[in-house]
C-alpha cells in the first residue's frame, strides 16, 4: 500500500517536474494568492476569471496552473483575515477569530508565518491522504451504476444547497436554476432541441464558463460595489523581516504541534463530503481545537492554536475536495465545479476510468499539489511584505481589471458576443443571488453536473422499467438513498425533537 | 426589493415549465422518459420552491409594514407625551437613514451600464479602444481625484491585456474601426 503510494507519487512527480509546469505552477500560486487577497474573490472566482488565460497551454500545464490558483487563493485569503479582519473568502472566516486579535497585539508577523506553515502542513497531509484514498475510492466507484451516480450527485447538491447555506429553499432554487440552464441545447438521448427558441447559437447548449465567470466574477464585483468596498480608504500596512517579533517563538510551535495534526485530519474529512469543503472544515477545526484545549478561554483573544487549526483544516479540506472530483468525477464545491469544467474543456473526464486510462495526468496533478504547497510556503513567507503591499491597492482600481478580464476572457473563449452577453446575465443573477442569500456555487455545480444527473436518472429509470426500487436495491444505492433522506429530513426531525423537549419541560 | 427578485424567479420558472410542457414530450411513445421528463421535474420544482419564497417574502413584507405602522403610531403618541423621547426617535431615524445610505445602488447601476456599454461597443470599436473607453469612464466615476493616473492606467492596462490575449494566446479579439 505504502509502496504503491510512493510509486504513484513518483510517477506524478516525473510528470509534474518540468520547467514549464513548475513555471506555471509558480505563476498560478502567485496569482492565486493575489486573488485571495481581494475580499469577495475566492478560488472559484479566481479560477473562472483566469480560465481563458490557460488556453495557449498544454492541458496538464493548464490544470496544474489552475490547481495552483486554487491553493494560492486559499493561502492568500488568510492574509486579509489576519491583517484587516476581512476574510478573503468564507473558508478563512474562522481564521479571523484569533488571527486578527494576534495582529492587534503586534504579532501579525508570527501569525502570518504560522498560517503559512499550517496551510503547508494541512495541504501536504491532504495530498498524502489523497494518494491513499483515490485508488481505493476509484476501485469502489468502478462498480457504481447510474443509480449510484445519480444519488451521489443528488447528495452532493443537497448538502451544498441545504447544509451550507443560510436558507435551504434558496439553496434548492439555486441548484434547480443550474439544472434549468443546463437543459438548454440538444437532448443527447432523443436528439430533440430543448429551450433553444430556434436559435442556432443555443443548439450547443449554454457553455458553463461564461455563466460561472458571470456568477462568481461580475456578481461578486457588483455586490462588493453595492456594499461600498470601492469607497474604503485603506490604511497603509507595513511588515518587514527586520521588524521586531516577525518570526514565531518556540512556544508558538510547541503549543501547536498537535493542533497541526488534528486540524489537518478534521479538514480532510470535511473536504471529502460533497458540498462542505473548506468553510465547514475550518469551522470544525477551530471548534474542536477549542473544545480539546485546557484553556479554551484564551481562544478568540489572539491564541495561536485558534489560527493554526482552521488554517490546517481549510487547506486539508481543499485537498480532500479533490478526492470526489478525481475518483468519482463529481465536484463537491463551487471551486472544484469550475475545475471540473476546465477538465472537460480540455477533453478530460475525471472519474474511475481516468485513473485507469490516464494515470500520468491524475498523479501528475496530485504531485503538483504537493509541489504547489512547497512553492506556496516559500512564496508565502518570503513575499509577505510584498503581499501586504498589494493590500494598499484600493478596490476601485481593481474593478476595471476584473471587468476587462471577465469580458475579454469570455469573448476569447469562442469569439462569441452572445456568450459575452450571457456573462452579463450571469453577473446580474449572481448579484441578486448574493444579495438575497442564494448560492451561486450550487448553481454552477448543478449546471456542470446537469447533463450527468439527467442521463444517470433516465438510465436508471429505463433499466428498471420506471421502478424507483432501483434506488434501494443495491447496498450502496440503499446507503446513498438513506444519506439523502437524512440530509432532507434531519433538520425537521431536529426541530420536532426540540419542540417535544421544550413542551415536556414546560409541562414539568 | 427581495420580493421582486423572488417574483421574477417565480414568473421565469412558470414560463420555463410552460414552455417545456408545450414543446417537449414527457414520455416517449414506448412509455419511457422523454426529452421533457427531467426539465419538467426541474421546472415543477422551481415553480413550487419559488412560490414558497414569494409567499414567505410577502408575509415578511406585511409583517414589517405592520411593525412600521405600529412604530409610527407609537411615535405619534409619544409626541404628545415627551419631547425628549421625540428627539431620540428622530436620531434613530437619522442613523437608519445613514445605514441605508451605505448601500451604493447608484454605483451598481453605473457599473452595470458601463459593462453593458463595454460589450455593446466591443465589436464596433475593437478590443483596445473599447477597453480604454470603458476604463476611462469607470475611473472618472469611481476614482475622480487622480485623472492623470487614470489616463495612464486606462491606456497601459488594455495594452497589456491586448498583448496577453492577442499576441500570446492568439484569441482573435475584435478589430473594430482601428483594425486592432
Amino acid at each position: 500500500m505504502i509502496a504503491d503510494i510512493f510509486g504513484n507519487l513518483g510517477m506524478g512527480l516525473s510528470v509534474a517536474i518540468t520547467p514549464i509546469n513548475l513555471l506555471f505552477l509558480f505563476i498560478g500560486a502567485f496569482v492565486g494568492m493575489i486573488v485571495g487577497l481581494f475580499p469577495g474573490f475566492g478560488p472559484a472566482a479566481g479560477i473562472a476569471i483566469l480560465l481563458p488565460l490557460t488556453f495557449g497551454l498544454d492541458p496538464t500545464t493548464a490544470i496544474i496552473m489552475l490547481a495552483g490558483i486554487y491553493y494560492g487563493a486559499m493561502y492568500g485569503g488568510t492574509i486579509t483575515s489576519i491583517l484587516i479582519n476581512t476574510p478573503g473568502e468564507s473558508a478563512t472566516v474562522a481564521s479571523t477569530l484569533d488571527g486578527y486579535p494576534l495582529a492587534q497585539q503586534g504579532r501579525a508577523g508570527p501569525a502570518l508565518v504560522m498560517q503559512a506553515i499550517a496551510s503547508f502542513v494541512g495541504g501536504t497531509t491532504g495530498v498524502i491522504l489523497i494518494c491513499a484514498l483515490i485508488p481505493t475510492l476509484a476501485n469502489l466507484a468502478a462498480s457504481f451504476g447510474p443509480s449510484e451516480y445519480f444519488l451521489i450527485i443528488l447528495f452532493g447538491l443537497l448538502l451544498l444547497a441545504t447544509v451550507m447555506g443560510d436558507n435551504k429553499i434558496n439553496g434548492i432554487i439555486s441548484a434547480l436554476i443550474g439544472f434549468a440552464v443546463g437543459m438548454v441545447g440538444v437532448d443527447v438521448i432523443s436528439g430533440s432541441q430543448r429551450f433553444t427558441f430556434g436559435s442556432p447559437e443555443l443548439i450547443g447548449g449554454i457553455y458553463f464558463v461564461p455563466v460561472a465567470i458571470g456568477l462568481f466574477g461580475i456578481g461578486e464585483l457588483l455586490y462588493c460595489i453595492y456594499i461600498g468596498q470601492h469607497k474604503i480608504e485603506l490604511k497603509k500596512l507595513r511588515l518587514s523581516f527586520r521588524s521586531e517579533n516577525f518570526w514565531p517563538t518556540r512556544k508558538d510551535y510547541s503549543e501547536s504541534k498537535f493542533t497541526f495534526i488534528r486540524g489537518s485530519v478534521i479538514g480532510f474529512i470535511a473536504g471529502l463530503l460533497p458540498g462542505s469543503g473548506g468553510t465547514l472544515g475550518s469551522i470544525m477545526g477551530y471548534s474542536i481545537e477549542k473544545k480539546v484545549a485546557k484553556d479554551p478561554e484564551k481562544f478568540g483573544k489572539g491564541e495561536m492554536r485558534g489560527l493554526v487549526a482552521p488554517e490546517c483544516a481549510n487547506n486539508a479540506a481543499s485537498a480532500g475536495s479533490m478526492v470526489p472530483l478525481l475518483s468519482l468525477g463529481i465536484p463537491g464545491s463551487g471551486s472544484t465545479a469550475v475545475l471540473l469544467g476546465a477538465f472537460m474543456m480540455w477533453g478530460l473526464r475525471p472519474g474511475p476510468m481516468m485513473i485507469v486510462n490516464d494515470p500520468e495526468f491524475v498523479w501528475g496533478l496530485i504531485a503538483s499539489m504537493y509541489l504547489g504547497n512547497i512553492v506556496l510556503i516559500f512564496l508565502c513567507i518570503a513575499a509577505i511584505p510584498l503581499f501586504v503591499k498589494f493590500l494598499d491597492i484600493p478596490y476601485r482600481l481593481v474593478i476595471p481589471i476584473i471587468v476587462v478580464l471577465c469580458v475579454v476572457g469570455t469573448y476569447a473563449l469562442h469569439s462569441s458576443i452572445i456568450e459575452t452577453w450571457m456573462l452579463v446575465a450571469g453577473g446580474l443573477l449572481g448579484f441578486g443571488m448574493k444579495l438575497y442569500g442564494y448560492s451561486p456555487a450550487a448553481t454552477v455545480l448543478a449546471l456542470v453536473l446537469g447533463g450527468m444527473a439527467e442521463n444517470t436518472l433516465l438510465q436508471s429509470l429505463i433499466a428498471s422499467d420506471g421502478s424507483l426500487m432501483v434506488f434501494v436495491e443495491r447496498p450502496i444505492s440503499l446507503f446513498l438513498t438513506c444519506a439523502v433522506a437524512v440530509v432532507l429530513l434531519a433538520p425537521y426531525a431536529l426541530k420536532l425533537y426540540r419542540y417535544v423537549t421544550k413542551r415536556n419541560v414546560g409541562l414539568v | 426589493m427581495r420580493i421582486w427578485f423572488s417574483l421574477t424567479l417565480f414568473v421565469l420558472s412558470i414560463l420555463y415549465l410552460a414552455y417545456g410542457l408545450s414543446t417537449l414530450s414527457i414520455f416517449t411513445s414506448a412509455g419511457r422518459p422523454g426529452p421533457g421528463f427531467f426539465p419538467t421535474l426541474v421546472g415543477a420544482g422551481l415553480v413550487i420552491f419559488t412560490a414558497i419564497n414569494c409567499y414567505k417574502d410577502f408575509m415578511e413584507r406585511r409583517a414589517s409594514a405592520a411593525k412600521a405602522q405600529q412604530t409610527a403610531m407609537e411615535k405619534q403618541l409619544s409626541k404628545f407625551d415627551d419631547d425628549d423621547t421625540n428627539d431620540q426617535e428622530e436620531k434613530g431615524t437619522n442613523s437608519q437613514g445613514e445605514l441605508s445610505g451605505q448601500r451604493y445602488t447608484k454605483d451598481v447601476v453605473w457599473a452595470i451600464a458601463l459593462i453593458t456599454l463595454f460589450i455593446a461597443v466591443l465589436k464596433p470599436l475593437g478590443a483596445i479602444l473599447s477597453m480604454v473607453v470603458f476604463m476611462l469612464i469607470l475611473l472618472w466615476k469611481f476614482n475622480p481625484k487622480r485623472m492623470k493616473f487614470n489616463v495612464l492606467y486606462s491606456v497601459l492596462f488594455p495594452l497589456g491585456i491586448y498583448l496577453l490575449f492577442e499576441v500570446w494566446l492568439r484569441a482573435g479579439l475584435p478589430e473594430g474601426i482601428l483594425g486592432y
